[in-house]
């Protein structure tokens, strides 16, 4: 930072020409220093020389991706609590693990981000590093065109609303008629508006509410596996997290209820086995995995488990696959997630799921969900009781 | 085309959206337009000659760069057919996978076309 005249300097690191264009030209504009490079090792090379205030990073970048030089500035001594803004598309499922390891200050996605978007994260992420510096409101040009809504002036540091109703938005939605797609994304809407509601509500009266609300969000997601993409995840459980953490409910993800879940994972499909032990992880529960039916029922006869997530497969029964797991168990699980591909689902029967049992669609980010839902449904429970 | 009077209403809308996004200022909107269809416009080269060479992850990863530009720019219909590619083009034949990029090329005409008009005509009120 430039001590005299409180002048922040921006990093961005980006591959794509345009990009770096394009937000070199909108910072600049907000009276920003900004030093372009085009890929990692240029970034590298000139971070102690050029010393950003704040970086701007793409992840898929020649020579030497983003992810490395996350790392770097995170395990730097003097650099590890630089800000990061991680803004890119093509990551895979293990490297979005690694970016979160790696605590960015920031995730966000090109697709769903627009430049004005990023910018007002830009300026939260600095108004928070450097509260010392006046970071000045948003270029307003005369004659400007006045912005289509106001979801962008309700945006606040970390929950961006705009940001997950866009990715919901932008989904591509195989739905048979432009009416049944308008009325599920107008369920969306309401839903996420019940959230911005209770935000703006009184903290102290968010515990339950805040959880039904999220529920109903994700609800509408689950119950339309199809529609789920990475994004909308990303997006839904960035806002929900930092919701949560702003509006003083210790943690969502571990209602104090149900502080740490006791999962049993018996998956054949080795992807959908990995996905749902990731998202155990980064939930913090406690999870025992297993590809085999029969150890998972030696397991459940040994251990109490609140959540068992099962995949049937292609022959199994899913009467005779809970019978097995509960028949000898000493303390059923209290909680059935069944996980099926869709060209099986003609082989439930009411009997299947009349308990409750959650049933969800293969691939894995359903899971995840399924996850989500089934423990908010357990907090819910352990509240009311 | 001349004049957004004869311009689609979704591009128009993409034309809004650039400008708002370039807070208004129609010189920087129309500077950041022409740079994004000369990007684009090699993307979608790029397209094409990854079709030619039957190389899949050519074409995945252009449209993979040029949806991100044009998510930026605002252009929407644009960066679906691009992203819809992206998803899509592993499990395409190669008929399918031609018409989707021309499909892309002829909304990448329209839209260039209609927001350059539109940036122009801008510019124009503004002097």
């Amino acid at each position: 930072m430039d001590g005299q005249q409180g002048k922040l300097t921006i990093m961005l690191a980006d591959d794509d020409p345009f990009i770096l264009e394009l937000y070199m030209a909108k910072l600049k504009r907000e009276g920003f220093d900004v030093y372009t490079v085009g890929d990692g090792e240029e970034a590298l090379l000139k971070i102690d020389s050029v010393r950003p205030d704040l970086i701007i990073l793409d992840m898929n970048m020649p020579r030497i991706d983003g992810l490395e030089v996350l790392r770097y500035i995170r395990t730097s001594s003097d650099r590890k609590d630089m800000p990061v803004i991680v803004l890119s598309n093509a990551v895979t499922e293990s490297m979005l693990k690694d970016i979160w390891d790696l605590k960015p200050t920031r995730f966000l996605t090109k697709r769903d981000s627009r430049p004005n978007n990023v910018l007002a994260e830009i300026r939260a992420v600095l108004q928070d590093a450097y509260p010392a510096v006046t970071i000045k409101p948003a270029a307003q040009q005369e004659g400007s065109v006045p912005a289509r809504s106001t979801e962008a002036e309700k945006e606040r540091p970390g929950f961006n609303l705009a940001t997950a109703l866009e990715a919901v938005r932008r989904l591509e939605l195989p739905m048979e008629s432009a009416e049944r797609r308008q009325a599920l994304l107008q369920s969306y809407k309401l839903a996420a508006a019940r959230i911005e509601a209770l935000r703006q509500g009184d903290p102290r009266a968010l515990s339950t509410q805040f959880a039904r609300a999220c529920e109903s969000l994700y609800d509408q997601l689950y119950s339309h596996p199809e529609l789920i993409d990475a994004s909308t995840c990303r997006s839904l459980r960035q806002a929900t997290e930092l919701l949560a953490r702003q509006t003083a409910q210790p943690d969502l993800e571990k209602p104090a209820a149900v502080a740490s879940l006791r999962v049993l994972v018996a998956v054949e499909e080795r992807d959908v086995r990995e996905a749902a032990m990731r998202a155990m992880e980064r939930l913090g529960h406690n999870a025992v995995c297993t590809r085999d039916i029969g150890v998972a029922a030696a397991l459940a006869a040994d251990n109490a488990f609140d959540i068992a997530l099962l995949s049937p497969g292609k022959a199994a029964n899913i009467a005779r696959l809970r019978r097995k797991l509960v028949g000898d168990a000493a303390q059923a699980p209290r909680h059935f997630i069944f996980m099926l591909a869709e060209e099986h689902f003609a082989r439930l029967e009411d009997a299947d799921t009349e308990d409750g049992s959650d049933v969800a669609a293969l691939p894995p980010l359903a899971s995840e969900l399924a996850l989500k839902l089934a423990m908010l449904r357990l907090a819910e429970g352990a509240a009311h009781a | 085309m001349n004049g957004k009077e004869q311009m689609p209403i979704q591009v128009e809308e993409d034309a809004r959206s650039l400008m708002e996004e370039m807070d208004g200022d129609a010189e920087l909107a129309a500077e950041m337009a022409q740079l994004f269809f000369r990007t684009a416009a090699e993307q979608i080269d790029g397209l094409r000659a990854g079709l030619a060479g039957n190389d899949l992850e050519q074409i995945v990863f252009k449209a993979h760069k040029c949806a991100g530009g044009a998510c930026a720019c605002g252009f929407e219909r644009l960066a679906e057919q691009l992203a819809r590619l992206e998803h899509e083009a592993r499990g395409m034949d190669p008929v399918a996978l031609a018409a989707a990029i021309e499909e892309i090329a002829r909304i990448y005409d329209e839209t260039r076309e209609g927001v350059l008009a539109f940036l122009d005509e801008a510019l124009w009120s503004d002097v």
